[in-house]
């Protein structure tokens, strides 16, 4: 019965509807970055590219952009290792409380980020550390760490610990064992979860809208400044830049690494 | 190779007794089987050899060194795995080497010795293959050339050819002893299969509630288990409860439950004691009259036919329970139809006499 015909068109286009809905803001942002005039309009009212030779008149964009490719990369290459750490030793070690322990380290994703934000400051400044760099890379780290932790821990309860214990019996030492065996059979996870925490941490506004004050700042709060003071096109063009990068990189770690399809078994 | 003492050793998880104490001795070159069945632990003594599993008391010792507070990558152990549990972003040659590479041999030592390996498990030319690529046969001489390559003291085997199919198992069944012989390796071979232990195996221990149970060659457990419990374990038998009538010479005269009056090895128990008889399925003959001077035989009707190739079951109705014998198809198709009568016969010296347990 759902074999017939009828039943493939109205799921087919149902499921091409969905796709397009996900799809179509990406394309509004592409084609308004070509806008001919100096306001955002679709459809477009003539095509030109001078919008991103205009992207440097964004406020701090290249100092802002930079250091949010750096808070992103630390916070990333933190929360990957912290993440990597905890999720080996609650799938590997029976630790007291681990569920627990699992629920806090994930706790960030399901509260809302002005609470963890206006939370994060107070206590920065209860400290003394509040609107340095590092400040901002550890409340990034908190935001993100939950999801190395989610990839990597599926990874592991994929990965056969008979190969690890194979390794050890051919005379590798438990370090060994990890470099050697365990960090191949997780890679993917490791690579997705790096890559979500990077993602997440170079685009967040809400949590950076609390952490940066000064010299500091990051290329979301920058970008959003000038759209509540413009209505031009130019962050349009400096999306789509993005959007290409990005699209790009998560090709690259797909085509390696098989992030998007890592549960499928190889 | 070298020689490996069990001592005494227990093993409990979560304070669950697992085995309570247990000794075994290997032999210099000896092929042991541990055979029993699920959750005897026959695997958890493996894994306290190669050190994956602490002994609450008791040590192993291999090549006359105790190792029993040794990690597992300092034992020298080699391990087959069920799963194989290859490297599998490793090729086959990457695979094989690690053990060589992690004793920091040179590098030309290591592709010599892994070229001869590959080579000796006839998978020469699947070095460069990843193990995703190979059939199960081919996966399971890789984990074996893995484990022997290094030149373990001890080589562990959990259920070896258990994924195998049938054909392919016959010829690894084969292709294993040869090994085995001509590298003169000292192992153990996990497994619930009767057929590959008493086939691999030199000695064979069979283990129940994490104890061996009767340890021996494997025709003399086959044809003479010391309890009734190994004998159904080893094939399943046919058994029945009986009285002691006489004894006599080295021969008992023993009543069943059901009537019948079976000759039989003398008994353990004294006349009148009860015991219980057991006859392999094999062992019992299938003819339409009774058989002329058949010290045991009595009749019955065939209750069931179930074709198995080259063999099949018979099961025959009498006053007791159904009695399987094992009969070739050839006898088989020969007036072995259902309800038919027939007369079911054996030797007395293929009586196996137990002591009752009650």
């Amino acid at each position: 019965m759902f074999e017939a015909r009828s039943y493939r068109i109205v799921t087919g286009g149902l499921a091409g509807l969905g796709l397009a809905f996900l799809v179509f803001p990406v394309l509004v942002t592409i084609t308004v970055s070509f806008e001919a005039s100096n306001f955002i309009s679709f459809p477009p009212t003539g095509l030109s590219t001078r919008w991103y030779f205009q992207i440097g008149s964004i406020t701090r964009i290249a100092e802002a952009t930079l250091n949010s490719i750096q808070v992103a990369l630390v916070s990333a290459v933190l929360a990957t290792s912290l993440g990597g750490l905890a999720a080996m030793a609650l799938v590997r070690s029976r630790i007291p409380l681990g569920g627990a322990v699992a629920a806090v380290l994930a706790s960030p994703v399901s509260l809302p980020m002005v609470a963890i934000g206006m939370a994060l400051i107070q206590f920065f400044i209860a400290i003394g550390i509040a609107f340095s760099w590092w400040s901002l890379v550890i409340g990034h780290v908190v935001l993100v760490i939950a999801y190395p932790l989610r990839t990597i821990t599926s990874a592991l309860l994929l990965a056969e610990p008979s190969q690890e214990q194979a390794a050890r019996s051919l005379g590798a030492a438990p370090f060994t064992v990890f470099r050697t065996v365990t960090l191949a059979q997780i890679a993917p996870g490791v690579v997705s979860g790096f890559l979500f925490a990077f993602l997440i941490s170079f685009d967040n506004y809400p949590i950076s809208l609390f952490l940066v004050r000064g010299t500091l700042t990051t290329m979301p709060i920058e970008l959003f400044n000038h759209i509540n003071q413009n209505l031009d096109p130019i962050p349009a063009a400096f999306s789509t830049i993005y959007i290409v990068v990005l699209s790009g990189l998560i090709a690259l770690a797909e085509k390696r690494y098989r992030i998007i399809s890592l549960a499928i078994p190889r | 190779m070298a020689r490996l003492e069990l001592d005494n050793v227990r093993v409990s998880y979560n304070g669950v007794s697992v085995i309570p104490g247990l000794s075994l001795t290997v032999e210099d070159g000896e092929c042991i089987a541990l055979l029993g069945p699920s959750g005897c632990g026959k695997t958890t003594t493996l894994r306290a050899v190669a050190g994956f599993v602490q002994p609450d008391s008791g040590s192993v010792r291999i090549g006359g060194r105790d190792m029993t507070d040794s990690p597992p990558h300092k034992r020298n152990v080699g391990l087959v795995f069920q799963d194989y549990a290859l490297f599998s972003h490793m090729t086959v040659t990457e695979n094989v080497a690690y053990g060589l590479v992690r004793r920091r041999l040179p590098k030309a030592d290591i592709a010599a010795k892994v070229a001869q390996t590959l080579a000796m498990v006839r998978l020469a030319p699947f070095g460069e293959r990843y193990p995703a690529s190979l059939s199960g046969g081919q996966r399971q001489r890789v984990a074996l050339a893995r484990a022997i390559v290094v030149q373990p003291d001890i080589l562990l085997l959990d259920e070896p050819l258990g994924a195998l199919d049938r054909k392919l198992r016959d010829e690894m069944q084969v292709e294993l002893k040869n090994l085995q012989a001509r590298l003169g390796l000292t192992c153990i071979i996990v497994t619930h299969d009767q057929e590959e232990a008493l086939s691999l195996a030199a000695r064979v221990a069979l283990m129940f509630d994490g104890d061996i149970s009767e340890i021996g060659a494997p025709t003399a457990l086959y044809h003479r288990p010391g309890t009734l419990r190994a004998m159904d374990f080893l094939g399943a038998s046919w058994s029945f409860d009986a009285r002691v009538d006489e004894t006599r010479g080295g021969e008992s005269r023993y009543t069943t439950a059901e009537g019948h009056t079976f000759v039989g090895p003398s008994s353990p128990a004294t006349v009148g004691g009860a015991v219980t008889l057991g006859v392999r399925p094999e062992r019992i003959r299938l003819s339409p009259q009774r058989p002329a001077g058949a010290a045991n035989a009595f009749e019955g009707k065939v209750a069931q036919v179930v074709f198995k190739g080259p063999s099949a079951d018979v099961y025959v109705a009498h006053a007791g329970p159904l009695l399987r014998a094992l009969v070739s198809t050839e006898s088989a198709g020969r007036g072995l139809l259902p309800d038919a009568a027939v007369w079911a016969s054996f030797e007395p010296a293929d009586v196996l006499v137990f002591a009752s347990a009650s």
